[in-house]
């Protein structure tokens, strides 16, 4: 017997809600926070271990970048590198065992990075979970709710960053994660989501630093094609240029960005 | 006391699952929206030299929060990541649109990094943000 769950977003009938106005839904997984924490880049010219998180696969994570300015951007949403590097995106590399730095040219001394490393696998696939896609009108608001707080944090006073979920609160519902392998030299890389609108998503591709190591892909790239990754309402690309073939990683969420 | 819960995928069982098999467990935080929008903006004339804001948005957290920026790019079709490198005028790379948030707004922002002014106009940009009530610092 198959037994589940799911909860609505406060004001949304979760029996005919879409998807993505749901915090879980037991058919398919959010993205769990397995480490969150600071990291200042050393001086030493080498490849700095950041996190070492043991898990014995490599998986997501996302990295924010204090600029210079004292404020934070996705490092792969940064343009304006420091020392010539066109993006920190390509620096923060995650394996097996380990999230790092790559300060291998001894440009980087001091910069603060925020990062999340993810108990989900980067690499494993998870089949297309889609079940509605059109938005509903309202419910009745009811004031009916859920909320679950960290261990130690009183859920009744608990504020956002303090909750693991909230019915006020939206989450980031994984629609599918796709993978395998490509030759980019032969050309772009679709992958359909059927989902009916472009949705939020992220690229990840192995070994482009020649390390075996997953990054985060962006369009910070300096070189040509400048539009490196984008969605449409029935897939995704990715345009790497002529680098062989490499492992690759899609993941989809629920929410439209449109 | 400790308290807790743990939701498995359909057909996984709650109790033995590993935590990258499980919809939720409140022993792994998750990240939680506290606002998400769309604002738009279209250039006219001709591009300026440096940095303008596109838009700001308040978000009041009193932190800097974990944000995430998209982008619709109506001239080309285009849906994709913030930062977006493009060119206006043509002969080269030179102009990008990013972001940036502090522990009040998230700002968006072109830049342009110099050479001979372009013509902006039509050229019309929608964002989609999500901004996190988790850390972005």
């Amino acid at each position: 017997m198959a037994y589940g769950m799911a909860v609505s977003r406060q004001g949304f009938d979760v029996k005919n809600c879409a998807d993505f106005e749901k915090v879980f839904d037991s058919r398919w997984k959010c993205l769990k926070i397995e480490y969150q924490g600071t990291y200042t880049v050393g001086a030493s010219s080498s490849i700095q271990t950041i996190y070492t998180h043991g898990l014995g696969y490599a998986p997501f994570f996302m990295a924010f970048l204090k600029n210079t300015s004292n404020r934070s951007v996705l490092t792969i949403s940064d343009f304006d590198g420091i020392g010539g590097v066109d993006s920190y995106g390509k620096l923060i590399r995650v394996n097996s065992t380990s999230l790092v730095f790559d300060n291998s040219l001894g440009i980087f001394n001091g910069d603060v990075i925020y990062v999340y490393v993810f108990v989900d696998q980067i690499n494993e696939a998870i089949t297309e979970s889609l079940v509605k896609t059109t938005s509903t009108s309202l419910g009745a608001s009811g004031g009916y709710g859920l909320k679950v707080s960290k261990a130690g944090k009183d859920v009744k006073t608990a504020t956002g960053k303090d909750l693991i979920l909230s019915t006020e609160y939206a989450t980031l519902q994984i629609n599918q994660v796709s993978t395998g392998s490509h030759n980019f030299s032969g050309g772009v890389l679709n992958i359909s989501h059927g989902l009916g609108y472009p949705p939020q998503f992220y690229f990840y591709a192995r070994d482009l630093q020649a390390d075996g190591r997953w990054e985060m892909i962006g369009n910070s790239s300096i070189t040509a094609p400048f539009l490196t990754v984008k969605a449409s309402s029935s897939q995704c690309t990715l345009d790497l240029g002529a680098v062989g073939t490499k492992d690759y990683t899609l993941i989809v969420f629920k929410d439209p960005i449109t | 006391m400790a308290y807790g819960i743990k939701i498995s995928k359909t057909g996984t069982d709650a109790k033995t699952a590993a935590n990258k098999d499980l919809v939720l467990t409140s022993e792994k935080n998750m990240f939680k929206v506290k606002q998400s929008g769309t604002t738009s903006y279209t250039f006219t004339g001709s591009e300026p030299s440096g940095a303008t804001t596109l838009a700001t948005i308040a978000h009041n957290l009193g932190y800097i929060p974990a944000v995430t920026v998209f982008f619709y790019d109506h001239t080309n079709n285009a849906y994709s990541h913030l930062s977006y490198v493009f060119d206006f005028s043509g002969g080269g790379f030179r102009e990008y649109i990013s972001y940036e948030v502090d522990s009040t707004n998230l700002i968006i922002y072109y830049n342009s990094e110099g050479g001979p002014p372009g013509n902006w106009s039509p050229y019309q940009f929608t964002f989609k943000y999500y901004i996190m009530y988790d850390e972005g610092q």
